[in-house]
């Protein structure tokens, strides 16, 4: 598969005079059409690798490569038309003031002509399921409509990679899971490559692969199955918790990790 | 604890927009978790609890005192003092420039002389899990779970009989959330502090509380223990609510198996322990 | 609170309410303007006949428009008693030490008092039916020549646009951060003047905190979404001149024909 995403040795710290880093050569690569999930703790540096990659912070050593175009000071914002963003919070991240004003901000910047950006606006709309709405004020919005509202904003601009930052954590989990098989029909649909900075585990048990950030580090990257079984303190889903609870009381489970599905099936046998 | 033994009757408050006639006991010492679908009324109930919202009909008693339409602002005074009340996202009502500060801020509100109020302050740091030496700190310099039990501390040093939470563990990562939780728990066994917390998080329900209630439209539509409630699987689908997500599993495990186990099991180590008596693992 | 809205719009599918704001906005303008015309009785029965309509195009009750004035009601008497008293001609009818109230100066009076009410009543009128963002549209649009002289007009229409936006979750966090500090013991409007000032330094130090991180955060959204000041931008709102808009300033060009034929007469 071709590369979309190539973070190569990038490093990054705040105070230039001290020597702790909040990043230290981080290297990944994401594929296209992947679900690439980045994870880690409070203080791990993945809201720095959030900033670099969207060019809101220039990488003091290393590269990033996006849609094979380096992210310089000059080419951010070529690069920024390929990426959508949608933050953590619901109500900074809503401009305009109404639904419809608000998805068609990041067009009114390309200054696309007004039938292009109707047509752009009600179709991005319509794949969020936020079509009636579109003449909404925010204030009469739930926080999982402001942030299905801020995706549609993303999607309107066409973009290769859409990325989540800590884009459900202020939701509640039913809004989260809704939100969740949205970008998971999304990811098809509009042929997107998604990068999801997050600790909600559910979101990790969704990627396609995940990298685990401690201390500015890369410590691990590999499928989900994997870094639930190798990182041991990371809650891990539903279906591997029961199988290690079973495993526990002595059930003859299997050792390695198991999904829901395969927790139901084995069940079943 | 002085010997307060709190029964609070809150009773029928009307106002057609917000709650409408509710009537509510909370034992003393008991831990309650209130859900509900958004806007169902959950935060104007807690206002209430606090007089911050005042009954248009109806009255509100926390242990001796009194909230009704019209009040004694001693009463109110009272009461805010006894029922400490942690806002969801309390960091950010942090204002002053040190920790200690912002923790004495309630207790000095309430008359509490200076000295006690920062030897208060000394032990609710170490009962929120917090080093001394932060007291010195600027609140804003502290990282977002540090700030959440700070602004915990500061509720904790007025001294509380009842613990208000509104969704305390939203926006950490799992295991800030986890420690805010546990926090929470061990209080309320520890100091025997009455807690009513507000959430959508099922899970947080039944690993935490005692009692649930169910709030919609304004009125509460089920008040009673975990298991009572969540085994009326029409009611909970009728009022929007999740299950928790191990009894969700075991429901599907059920349907798929069609063996049916002895119980409700809200953990995964209940459903472990349910599927080995019967046999299925 | 949330529920306070700026300029106080009230929605609603009025003629008024269907006008193209920059109509709106010229119009009252140029009502100003017309005032200026009038100078004895005939021509002001005139344009309180045009106020009065006005207001009950908007369909918004009378109640309204009286508690618009209710706030600059001594602004209003204070210039009216000035007026009178300042005004000489005519029969003098009162007489009291200095003071003096004449012919001239009543009617002065009473005219600059219909003047006031009617500007009043007339802008209320306006930002009634209109939503603050179409304001924002309107005063943008009529402002575009001045971009000629350099002025950063499509910034400051933003700006107030955002600025709009964001009321309402200002004014909820106000009341969130008033209610978390009274829970605290803070009695707000209690005790001396220096007193309720410290009392608001637990609102406004948190607000203040909370409005910058907002702001960096709004701020980093922007850029992220490809905005960059000086840029040339499309506009997703489209204003619509309609025939009823038209129709509009030709009512305001009859309306000046009138006030001028009843002064020459």
């Amino acid at each position: 598969m071709a590369p979309i995403i190539e973070v190569n040795n990038l490093t990054y710290r705040y105070d230039l005079r001290t020597e702790t880093k909040a990043l230290l050569s981080v290297s990944f690569t994401v594929h296209r059409g992947e679900w690439f999930a980045i994870i880690g703790n409070n203080g791990s540096g993945k809201s720095t690798l959030a900033q670099l990659l969207t060019g809101l912070l220039e990488p003091q050593q290393g590269s990033i490569f996006i849609a094979d175009m380096e992210m310089t000071e000059k080419s951010k914002w070529e690069i920024r038309n390929r990426i959508g963003v949608v933050f953590q919070n619901p109500d900074n991240q809503f401009i305009g003031s109404t639904v419809q004003d608000d998805v068609a901000f990041g067009l009114e910047n390309l200054n696309m002509d007004y039938k292009e950006m109707k047509k752009r606006v009600y179709e991005a709309l319509k794949m969020v399921g936020m079509f009636e709405y579109r003449l909404y004020d925010p204030s009469h919005l739930s926080g999982g409509q402001k942030q299905r509202v801020a995706i549609a904003g993303a999607l309107a601009m066409k973009p290769d990679v859409l990325i989540l930052d800590e884009a459900f954590v202020m939701l509640d989990p039913r809004s989260r899971r809704e939100l969740l098989e949205t970008i998971h029909e999304l990811k098809v649909s509009a042929d997107l490559t998604v990068v999801s900075i997050t600790h909600d585990m559910t979101e990790v048990e969704a990627a396609d692969r995940v990298v685990v950030l401690d201390n500015g580090q890369v410590t691990n990257i590999g499928k989900p199955r994997e870094i639930f079984t190798q990182e041991k303190e990371l809650t891990p889903p539903l279906g591997e918790k029961l199988r290690r609870a079973l495993a526990k009381r002595g059930a003859n489970v299997p050792q390695s990790y198991m999904s829901r599905e395969e927790v139901m099936c084995w069940l079943w046998k | 604890m002085e010997g307060v033994s709190a029964d609070y009757v809150i009773g029928p408050i009307r106002n057609s927009l917000v709650l409408q006639s509710i009537d509510l006991q909370i034992e003393s010492g008991s831990y309650s978790a209130i859900v509900g679908h958004t806007g169902a009324g959950k935060s104007s109930l807690l206002k209430t609890i606090n007089g911050l919202l005042l009954p248009t009909a109806g009255k509100i008693e926390v242990g001796q005192d009194i909230i009704k339409q019209k009040n004694n602002k001693q009463a109110l005074k009272n009461i805010r003092k006894k029922v400490g009340m942690v806002f969801q996202f309390p960091e950010a009502q942090l204002f002053a420039e040190t920790v200690e500060k912002d923790i004495c801020f309630g207790p000095l509100n309430f008359g509490v002389p200076l000295k006690q109020a920062q030897q208060i302050a000394k032990e609710v740091m170490q009962l929120v899990g917090l080093p001394l030496h932060l007291l010195n700190k600027s609140p804003h310099s502290l990282s977002g779970g540090q700030k959440r039990r700070v602004a915990i501390a500061g509720i904790l040093a007025m001294e509380p009989e009842i613990l208000v939470l509104d969704e305390p563990g939203a926006g950490l990562d799992p295991k800030g959330k986890n420690e805010i939780m546990r926090l929470i728990k061990s209080l309320h066994q520890e100091r025997n502090l009455t807690t009513i917390l507000v959430t959508h998080d099922m899970d947080d329900v039944v690993h935490y509380a005692d009692k649930i209630i169910v709030m919609e439209n304004g009125r509460i539509v089920r008040n009673g223990d975990l298991r009572s409630v969540f085994s009326d699987r029409l009611a909970i689908k009728k009022w929007h609510l999740d299950l928790p997500e191990a009894y969700q599993f075991q429901l599907e495990i059920e349907e798929r198996t069609g063996m049916e186990l002895p119980q409700i099991c809200f953990t995964v180590d209940e459903l472990a322990d349910a599927l080995m008596e019967v046999g299925l693992a | 609170m949330n529920k306070l809205s700026l300029g106080r719009y009230v929605p609603g599918d009025s003629i008024l309410h269907q006008l193209d704001p920059r109509a709106k906005l010229v119009s009252g303008f140029y009502f100003i303007i017309v005032l200026f015309i009038a100078n004895n009785w005939q021509t002001y029965l005139l344009l309180w006949l045009f106020t009065l309509g006005v207001m009950r195009l908007s369909k918004v009750h009378l109640y309204t428009y009286f508690r618009g004035v209710r706030p600059l009601i001594w602004l209003i008497l204070f210039t009216v008693v000035l007026q009178m008293l300042f005004t000489a001609g005519g029969t003098i009818y009162v007489e009291w030490g200095p003071i003096r109230i004449s012919e001239f100066g009543l009617i002065n009076g009473v005219y600059i008092f219909c003047r006031f009410v009617m500007i009043i009543f007339i802008s209320t009128a306006i930002t009634l039916t209109t939503k603050p963002i179409d304001l924002t549209d309107g005063i943008d649009s009529l402002l575009g020549p001045l971009r000629k002289l350099n002025i950063p007009v499509d910034e400051i229409s933003l700006m107030l646009s955002i600025s709009l936006r964001f009321i309402p979750n200002l004014l909820d966090e106000t009341q969130r951060v008033m209610d978390a500090q009274r829970a605290r013991g803070t009695e707000f409007g209690e005790g001396s003047l220096v007193q309720q000032m410290k009392t608001l330094v637990p609102i406004f130090l948190p607000l203040f905190t909370n409005s910058l991180n907002r702001a960096e955060e709004l701020a980093n959204v922007m850029e992220v979404k490809g905005y960059q000041s000086g840029i040339k931008r499309s506009s997703f709102r489209k204003l619509r001149w309609k025939t009823c808009d038209t129709i509009t300033l030709c009512v305001m060009a009859a309306l000046t024909i009138g006030l001028i034929l009843l002064r020459l007469n």
